[in-house]
């Protein structure tokens, strides 16, 4: 359905396993392996200068982390007591600390219900933010999108 | 001289008849203080004095006129005899005349003339014609000096018998004056009872009305009697009943105290168990705390072993075993937290249901407490009303029983009343009868005063003209009463007793 997902194979798996959480109420997701870890009461420093989505940093597990509040990134109002994504970027980059409304969902769908963001958006999804930070979108009702961790932090930096 | 002698007798006669009869009238009248008695005993008195007069007046008178008749006889000439040996004021004259005879005839018939001129003097009423004495000898002196003395003893009986009649014509104006009154006064008594009667009438109407008031009110008075009778019996009800509900209110006290107190102990229960409560959902939270952070360590858990590929698959489940039982004993917490908080709210809804019942029956047992002062005031109230109905009867039952007597007197005041009546009409009828017979003895009286007029004027011819003549000396009175003769007193003496009897005039009352 999506050139930006793996094209399967024999060997490929027919289900996917996502993350399931919402951000001023409205349902996303991350793939499971975008996620290392949720934590929920970080202790979070300031850090000055830094954008306004920017929570602060905070040391997860040796590591220190910038933790990002989504719903001021997507510009939204928080729906829950919070909790913090940990996202791996994957490239040996820093991870970067997501705040949601509440601790996400373990689900799996097939693969077949994955859509590419063009396909979905011919079909008719068309999340408030745009569909540029999004890598895929299951299709559901509504339908879920997959963000995409660079591109949200890209985002950040923006 | 004969008509002299008898006019003379006739005149003593009346005054004696009449003085004698008024003052026995009189005496009699002022003994019964009745005009008819008066009446009865003036006639009485005039009937029987008037004939003792008049028997000793014609006596008097006969004695006179035989000694004149023999004067007469011998002076004409003809023989005529004296008795030497008379007696009394006349037998006197005639021994004396029997003395004369036996004297000179010039000096006898000289010195019978001189008696005869002044006998006619007399006889004409000139009673105070006198003899004198010392022209004549011995047997005439004498003769003279009796005779003198007998004028004298009439012209004083005349003289008393004049004031005796001038006493009675007086007696007699006063007695007609007095009947007059009397009568008056009776017509007065008369219309004063027949007033009575008729007042008395009104009063026994009275009576009898005021008998049927006050048997009415006697009446009313046992109809209130059985009034207080029936007042006093639900008085005591009353009581009775205040003290029956006193009882059931202090038994509703007692047990409102024990619903009360019990009340304390459920609330009080309550409240533990509500600390209990709380203490467990202190405990669910704890439990769904514990869960959550379960949850979280099964979430990283799964992503842990799915980050691990093809290794933590393995871990990955029972880290979704681990999750789904965290994500179960959160969701029995949060049952067991919601129904606590059901209870909770039960518990705290019946604490108040509790605490309200509480001040209810707190607000009730105030009430109760409060009825329970109200009927211990209407007991007393209760005690006091039948304290006061009784004293009530008593004195309705004082009441009936005196206005029974007040029904017995007034019957008796109207038999009374009636009685009056009946006397009043007879005195009434005894006034007339009095008045009639007042009337009666008025006439007796004005025709006695006509009489005794016409006595005084007899009396007042006898009276004479003027003084005694200064020759005739003697006015000493001869005590012929020891000749056994009449004195002249003796012919006034029932007058003069009947005044002195009479205490001078007759009572004028």
């Amino acid at each position: 359905m999506s050139d930006t997902v793996s094209a399967p194979d024999a060997d490929a798996p027919t289900r996917v396993e996502l993350l399931r959480f919402t951000v001023g109420g409205s349902a996303y997701a991350f793939e499971s392996g975008r996620v290392a870890s949720v934590r929920v009461d970080v202790d979070v420093t300031d850090i000055p200068g830094s954008g306004p989505a920017v929570v602060g940093a905070a040391t997860l597990d040796g590591e220190t982390v910038v933790v990002v509040d989504a719903r001021t990134l997507f510009e939204t109002e928080a729906h829950g007591p919070g909790a913090t994504l940990v996202l791996d970027r994957g490239t040996g980059e820093r991870p970067v600390g997501l705040v949601v409304d509440a601790p996400p969902e373990v689900e799996t769908h097939g693969v077949e219900r994955f859509a590419t963001v063009s396909e979905a958006a011919a079909e008719g999804w068309a999340p408030p933010m745009g569909t540029g930070w999004f890598r895929a979108a299951v299709e559901a009702d509504p339908w879920l999108g997959v963000l995409d961790v660079e591109r949200l932090v890209s985002r950040i930096d923006e | 001289m004969t008509g002299n002698s008898e006019r003379y007798a006739l005149t003593v006669g009346i005054a004696a008849l009449v003085v004698g009869g008024v003052l026995a009238g009189v005496a009699l009248a002022s003994l019964g203080s009745f005009a008819v008695g008066a009446l009865a005993g003036a006639t009485f008195g005039v009937l029987g004095a008037g004939a003792a007069g008049a028997f000793l007046a014609g006596r008097l008178g006969e004695q006179i006129d035989d000694v004149t008749a023999r004067v007469e006889r011998l002076q004409a000439g003809e023989d005529a005899s004296f008795d030497a040996d008379a007696v009394g004021p006349v037998g006197d004259l005639e021994a004396a005349l029997a003395n004369a005879s036996t004297s000179s005839n010039r000096n006898t018939e000289a010195t019978i003339e001189e008696f005869c001129s002044v006998m006619r003097r007399g006889a004409d009423g000139d009673l105070s014609a006198r003899v004198a004495e010392d022209q004549f000898d011995d047997a005439f002196g004498q003769l003279a000096e009796d005779f003198n003395t007998l004028m004298a003893n009439t012209e004083s009986t005349v003289s008393e018998l004049q004031g005796f009649a001038d006493e009675v014509a007086a007696y007699s104006r006063e007695v007609t004056l007095s009947t007059q009154e009397v009568s008056d006064g009776s017509q007065r008594v008369k219309e004063s009872l027949e007033r009575i009667a008729e007042e008395t009438d009104e009063q026994t109407e009275s009576l009898e009305t005021a008998y049927q008031e006050v048997s009415d009110l006697s009446a009313t008075v046992n109809e209130m009697a059985i009034s207080v009778g029936e007042v006093a019996e639900i008085a005591q009800r009353t009581a009775e009943a205040s003290r029956e509900g006193r009882a059931a209110a202090e038994d509703a006290i007692e047990g409102m105290e024990q619903i009360d107190s019990e009340a304390d102990e459920t609330v009080e229960a309550i409240e533990r168990l509500e600390s209990e409560v709380a203490q467990v959902d202190e405990l669910i939270d704890s439990i769904s705390e514990i869960a959550e952070q379960t949850n979280m360590l099964a979430l990283n858990a799964h992503i842990e072993a799915t980050r691990a590929g093809e290794q933590g698959a393995g871990f990955a489940a029972v880290a979704d075993e681990i999750k789904s039982l965290a994500e179960r004993s959160k969701e029995a917490a949060a049952e067991v937290e919601r129904r606590l908080e059901r209870i909770q709210e039960r518990t705290a809804g019946t604490v108040e249901e509790v605490r309200t019942t509480n001040a209810r029956i707190d607000e009730q047992t105030v009430s109760v407490r409060r009825a329970l002062e109200a009927l211990d005031e209407i007991a007393r109230f209760a005690e006091q009303t039948d304290t006061g109905v009784q004293q009530i009867s008593r004195t309705t039952e004082q009441q009936a029983e005196s206005t029974e007597e007040v029904l017995g007197d007034i019957r008796e005041a109207t038999e009374i009343s009636a009685e009056v009546t009946e006397q009043a009409d007879q005195v009434a009828t005894s006034a007339r009868s009095q008045a009639t017979a007042l009337e009666q003895v008025s006439n007796s009286a004005e025709g006695l005063a006509e009489q005794t007029g016409e006595l005084r004027e007899q009396l007042a011819s006898m009276e004479g003209t003027g003084e005694p003549e200064a020759t005739t000396t003697g006015t000493a009175t001869p005590d012929v009463e020891a000749d056994g003769g009449v004195s002249p007193d003796e012919l006034t003496e029932p007058a003069a007793e009947g005044s002195e009897s009479a205490g001078g005039r007759p009572d004028q009352s």
